[in-house]
């Protein structure tokens, strides 16, 4: 029967049309739907909001580091040491969002992960408060409050970390703020035209020249390239593709091995051991994920050379952290730990996990993100570092019943005040490890004062 | 092959609703008392059970075409529900009401046997509903297109789809022989009467109806008509005419400009679309969970907007659930037309069909933005007294239409 045929044409057609509503809501809920639900014109978000408490951001010990409380306006968040971690929890305001680990676990600690949208159901079967998951860090507050205190007013950053599993143990960046939501309110103008930038988190957003620290990286490449029993002759000065490279002081050293070098921390060395190596030198780099992004808890900037091709003066400079080089305290500190983790780089991560009674909603998993150099030249590189710690630029950093490790830099910049950099690690005889990145912005000439915060602080965390 | 039971849906229906009401009953006291969601909750589940019942008895035909209806009418309630304090209750009356209304369409047209002679009398009755909402209607929302009596209004373009459908099956019903002149008088009079019908939509500003009504023509015509030439014809008038009123009407300009952007205006025009997809936005695919949602800030949610309320608290997932029963709907009414060999009954079932398809289509693809939104209902799930009334006669009528052909239905 004809009409029949038509029929089923007619029902292809139907089935088409219902088939084209399917696939259109499939793909706005995949691609248009996240956008929307953050529309301005959705009063949804402030009511659910004000509906789910807030969750409690705790440090491992337990200590409560921001929480919510119910007044009459709503709810508010709560930061009991003030402006101890805005840079690292960042505030969470109704007029000016969110920032840090309030804005990237905002989906956690407001209930919108999956398990808590099924914990408020029962909430809401149950007639209790509805809540958030609470976020577990691995921030020791303790070890947080003595850093702060030592870095005092001075702009900079401290970040202390577990070498081996990548769990950060303090993060401290200064200048810092209060960020309570009031507060924020009556200051933020003046917060936004402020030439000391405090918006800048300088442990993770921070881009400073490394300079000798970044001897680490390019004794690396130096052992990689079979010179670790090289002697090298240090006259005080060398001119590479004409700029003129001195060491601290104006001095010479004659004829040094390359731990010598180290620790003595000398540029005429190792600006030529960059020439030598010249572009061959630069893939290292790679593996130190230098120009690459790094996930982290919080945004982190890209730590990398600026501008384009690299002259022979460019690669010499950098090769003495100086020059194109721009790297974040946090970057530095991966590099450190790197050599004492057998050249592996770690995760860096500060949430351990979020949760609600004891209901996990994120767990962290500590891993692998790249491998830099292999065990046995860490190993060669751990060892120049110690040196430099007993007998070098570097011992100011000296603990007494710990062993230390690191690499002091003092970076020049446009202005006459260098960056007062320390880049190192700790063992204890207990087995107990930190690895630790100490900036000090515009400090001045001299490597004293990173080195001793840094020794002050590995003390505190590992005895 | 596996053997599934025949009262498994039944079952599944039943344990849904009574889930259903069980949360509601816990969210008791905001609308309603826990005894009130106790005895709707139960009369519906009863009222439901005897449809079952009486369409297995009397040996209706076709078992499966009041499953997914069913389902739909349950989804439809529970939203109604927990949305306010009255429509739930108004709609469970207009649910006793339609069920009879059900019963008493498909006996009608098996016991009328000179069903496919009245043509006069359905475009009477039509006429006569027009020229009364003309002269006594109100109006709601910018279009005219309700009656009022006493404060219980009732929009008699819903009766009029039937009215239209039944009347497009007389016209089509007698079969032309290869004569051009007869052939072209036939389908100038079938014309006449769409543009007719289509004009007193239009003068209501009732242009998701419109929609309807030429999409249901267009497929009668597809299938019977078998003149290329004539839908050709009816195309480029209808795209001739909805673009001259896309110019001339502020109305349409609106409808097609929000369509394209309705972000533009998002607190103005706009407003409508926008908070409907915020609402599915805000669902996601899972949904936020029954009572989670947030139906206060999504406006005309109880009628043409129920769809993005469900998506909110059932998620993407649920909403492509609801669209997969009206497509179960779609195909056993295809399948009656396919099965039916009476050609009036054909007509008549391939009409109501298209409806329950294209009225599905029209509005659903307006909330969700994929084509420009037309008010109009979602059959057996918005609220409406005229809706679901007249859905229910028509599912009356595809019934009864079924009755004929069960011994080739599976």
């Amino acid at each position: 029967m004809k009409a029949n045929k038509k029929i089923i044409i007619l029902l292809v057609t139907v089935s088409a049309l219902f088939l084209s509503l399917i696939v259109y809501l499939t793909l706005f809920g995949l691609f248009k739907a996240p956008e929307i639900e953050k529309s301005v014109y959705n009063q949804r978000s402030f009511k659910r909001e004000e509906s789910i408490l807030r969750g409690t951001i705790y440090d491992r010990n337990g200590e409560i580091l921001a929480t919510s409380e119910v007044g009459k306006e709503g709810q508010k968040r709560v930061y009991p040491y003030g402006s101890l971690y805005t840079h690292l929890i960042g505030y969470s305001s109704r007029t000016y969002g969110k920032s840090k680990l309030e804005q990237s676990f905002d989906k956690y600690l407001s209930g919108k992960d999956d398990v808590s949208t099924a914990l408020t159901v029962v909430d809401a079967v149950s007639g209790k408060q509805k809540t958030g998951m609470d976020l577990y860090l691995t921030v020791d507050h303790k070890l947080q409050k003595y850093a702060s205190d030592l870095l005092g007013n001075k702009n900079g950053a401290i970040i202390v970390m577990d070498p081996d599993t990548g769990a950060i143990r303090a993060m401290v960046s200064n200048p810092t703020f209060n960020p309570d939501a009031d507060w924020l309110s009556k200051n933020w103008t003046s917060l936004t035209e402020s030439n000391d930038s405090p918006f800048v988190a300088r442990a993770t957003s921070g881009l400073y020249a490394p300079g000798s620290t970044w001897k680490i990286v390019t004794a690396c490449a130096a052992i990689e390239a079979g010179m670790e029993n090289e002697k090298f002759k240090d006259e005080g000065k060398v001119i590479i593709g004409g700029k003129e490279y001195t060491n601290s002081k104006k001095r010479a050293y004659g004829k040094i091995t390359l731990d010598q070098a180290f620790l003595h921390s000398s540029n005429v060395v190792f600006a030529s051991i960059g020439d030598k190596l010249g572009q061959n030198g630069m893939k290292i780099y790679d593996r130190f994920l230098l120009g690459q992004k790094i996930n982290f808890d919080i945004p982190v900037t890209v730590s990398g050379l600026s501008g384009g091709s690299m002259s022979e003066t460019d690669i010499a400079s950098t090769a003495i952290g100086q020059g194109k080089l721009g790297v974040t305290p946090l970057y530095m500190l991966l590099v450190a730990a790197s050599i004492e983790n057998g050249g592996k780089i770690m995760q860096p991560y500060v949430v351990g996990e979020a949760s609600r009674n004891n209901i996990t909603g994120y767990k962290c998993q500590p891993g692998t993100i790249a491998t830099a150099v292999d065990a046995a030249t860490a190993k060669k590189v751990k060892d120049m570092m110690k040196l430099c710690v007993q007998k070098g630029t570097g011992t100011s950093a000296r603990v007494s019943g710990l062993d230390v490790y690191g690499k002091t830099g003092t970076a020049q910049n446009e202005t006459d005040k260098s960056h007062d950099w320390f880049a190192g690690f700790a063992e204890a005889p207990d087995g107990n490890k930190a690895a630790i990145c100490v900036m000090l912005e515009y400090n001045g000439q001299g490597s004293s004062s990173s080195a001793s915060i840094a020794g002050k602080v590995l003390s505190h965390c590992l005895k | 092959m596996k053997k599934v039971r025949k009262s498994t849906p039944l079952v599944l229906l039943a344990l849904m609703n009574i889930l259903g009401y069980s949360m509601l009953a816990m969210n008791a006291d905001t609308f309603y008392s826990k005894v009130e969601i106790g005895i709707i909750g139960f009369l519906f589940l009863c009222l439901m059970f005897i449809c079952f019942f009486l369409i297995k008895l009397l040996n209706m035909g076709d078992n499966y075409l009041f499953l997914p209806v069913a389902a739909l009418l349950s989804v439809g309630l529970l939203m109604l529900m927990r949305i306010d304090d009255t429509l739930g209750k108004k709609q469970m009356i207009w649910f006793c009401a339609s069920a009879v209304c059900y019963f008493l369409a498909y006996a009608f047209y098996r016991s009328i046997k000179v069903r496919d002679k009245l043509f006069w009398v359905y475009f009477g009755v039509s006429a006569l509903l027009f020229a009364g909402t003309l002269i006594l209607g109100t109006e709601v929302n910018g279009s005219k297109n309700w009656i009022f009596i006493g404060t219980q209004g009732f929009q008699p373009s819903e009766l009029i789809k039937l009215l239209f459908v039944l009347g497009l099956a007389c016209l089509f019903e007698k079969e032309v022989q290869n004569k051009f002149m007869a052939k072209t008088a036939k389908n100038l009079l079938i014309m006449c009467y769409v543009y007719v019908n289509l004009g007193f939509l239009v003068l209501q500003r009732e242009w998701g109806i419109a929609t309807l009504f030429f999409l249901v023509y267009m497929a009668m015509m597809f299938v019977f008509g078998s003149e290329i030439k004539i839908m050709v014809l009816n195309a480029l008038i209808v795209t001739a005419g909805g673009f001259g009123g896309y110019k001339l009407l502020y109305h349409i300009q609106t409808r097609v400009d929000m369509w394209i952007n309705p972000f533009s205006d998002a607190t103005g025009r706009g407003f409508q679309i926008v908070q409907s997809l915020i609402a599915i936005a805000s669902g996601s695919f899972a949904g936020l969970g029954f009572l989670n949602g947030s139906p206060e800030y999504i406006p005309e949610v109880q009628s043409d907007f129920i769809f993005s309320e469900i998506c909110e608290e059932f998620g993407i997932l649920g909403g492509v659930g609801v669209i997969m029963l009206f497509f179960i709907l779609a195909y056993r009414g295809f399948k009656i037309t396919l099965s039916v060999k009476d050609r009036f009954d054909k007509l008549t079932a391939l009409g109501i069909t298209a409806i329950f398809s294209f009225q599905t289509f029209i509005i659903l693809g307006g909330v969700i933005k994929l084509i420009p939104l037309t008010g109009i209902t979602l059959p057996f799930i918005s609220y409406g007294g005229s809706s679901l009334l007249t859905s229910f006669m028509a599912l009356g009528l595809l019934q009864a239409v079924s009755k004929g052909t069960e011994d080739e239905l599976v």
